[in-house]
């Protein structure tokens, strides 16, 4: 394979050549056509990824300072409530008003940043864990709504 | 409810947070070490699902679960795989060859020859580490050569020699007897 060939061609993926050796007519289906999968395939698939999120989580907590390409679970608040929710506007806003102008505040907001990984990652078990952690979150979320308000004024 | 009564029931709330997250690091710090092999347990964990790719020796990219740098300054690789029995196949170790191959020539860092699959059971969650040889580049290569040979259409591809595979595949219907398949050589 030389150089000017191969620039022009799509990477191989490793795992592509994992495909191969299980099963080259397969593979070859699969690269002509795409992935095709029974329910049972796509629930094992669904399964592997939960893991491998699992055991990302947890690198991070034996390492911090790791490398990867995938982003940090980083802010709990998010998973709870929704990125665009009105209670995760209220804790930004009480992060970024009420914290953030104080050195105090800002050793506070770190707290948070290392500690999320770890609750983001309870979280992600289940559903019903989400929806308990979301009432318990209601009234902090109260609590630092009042606080935006109060400096405000 | 007064100012400072929010503000002492956040600190209490911030504390035991606190103390909750020590005790989660702490428990999975524990776990590693139960599943880590000897020659892992002086290692530091460097890498973690991190992509790689390589120009040379033809177009590659792959993404490594985990990777561990030994004091001597050897990356060991890490596969992460469910499975209800500890075993390994010959797939796993294309995989981590693969992934030695995008690392040595993407960042020029050594890696052994020995990586590790990791194998959890799907309910008890119990993990064990299964050391792998890993083949050499030129295998690496060859194996790149006859993925484009099959893409291209420049060679028949060979099914699968384990006939157990191809009750869950999605192509079965489509993989007839019209299909020619030769053994492999």
């Amino acid at each position: 394979m030389d150089g000017t060939r191969t620039r022009r061609q799509r990477a191989i993926r490793a795992s592509d050549l994992a495909r191969l050796v299980v099963c080259e007519q397969k593979a070859a289906f699969e690269d002509r056509y795409g992935e095709r999968q029974d329910a049972r395939s796509a629930r094992n698939i669904d399964e592997g990824n939960r893991q491998h999120a699992a055991f990302l989580r947890q690198a991070f907590l034996v390492n911090p300072a790791l490398k990867s390409s995938e982003a940090k679970p980083w802010c709990f608040a998010s998973e709870i409530f929704g990125d665009f929710a009105a209670e995760t506007e209220d804790l930004r806003g009480f992060r970024d008003r009420v914290l953030r102008p104080y050195a105090v505040g800002r050793k506070i907001i770190r707290a948070y940043y290392r500690m999320s990984p770890v609750v983001a990652a309870w979280l992600s078990r289940s559903p019903t864990q989400r929806a308990w952690m979301r009432v318990a979150m209601t009234p902090v979320v109260w609590a630092a709504r009042r606080f935006v308000r109060h400096v405000d004024d | 409810m007064s100012m400072t009564n929010v503000l002492w029931a956040g600190l209490l709330a911030g504390l035991l947070l606190l103390l909750w997250r020590a005790h989660n690091r702490g428990r999975v710090r524990r776990a590693e070490r139960a599943w880590k092999p000897a020659s892992l347990k002086t290692a530091v964990l460097e890498y973690a699902e991190r992509t790689f790719l390589t120009e040379h020796p033809f177009r590659l990219v792959a993404k490594i679960d985990r990777a561990y740098r030994t004091p001597s300054g050897l990356l060991v690789l890490t596969e992460l795989k469910r499975r209800p029995r500890p075993r390994a196949y010959r797939s796993d170790i294309v995989e981590l060859s693969a992934q030695r191959v995008a690392i040595e020539n993407s960042i020029s860092q050594r890696v052994a020859d020995v990586a590790y699959v990791v194998v959890e059971h799907p309910l008890s969650k119990m993990r064990t580490p299964i050391p792998v040889q890993l083949l050499g580049e030129s295998e690496i290569v060859a194996l790149a050569q006859r993925y484009r040979d099959i893409s291209a259409r420049r060679t028949i591809p060979i099914k699968a020699a384990r006939h157990a595979l191809c009750a869950s595949c999605g192509y079965k219907t489509q993989c007839g007897p019209k299909v020619l398949a030769v053994s492999k050589v």
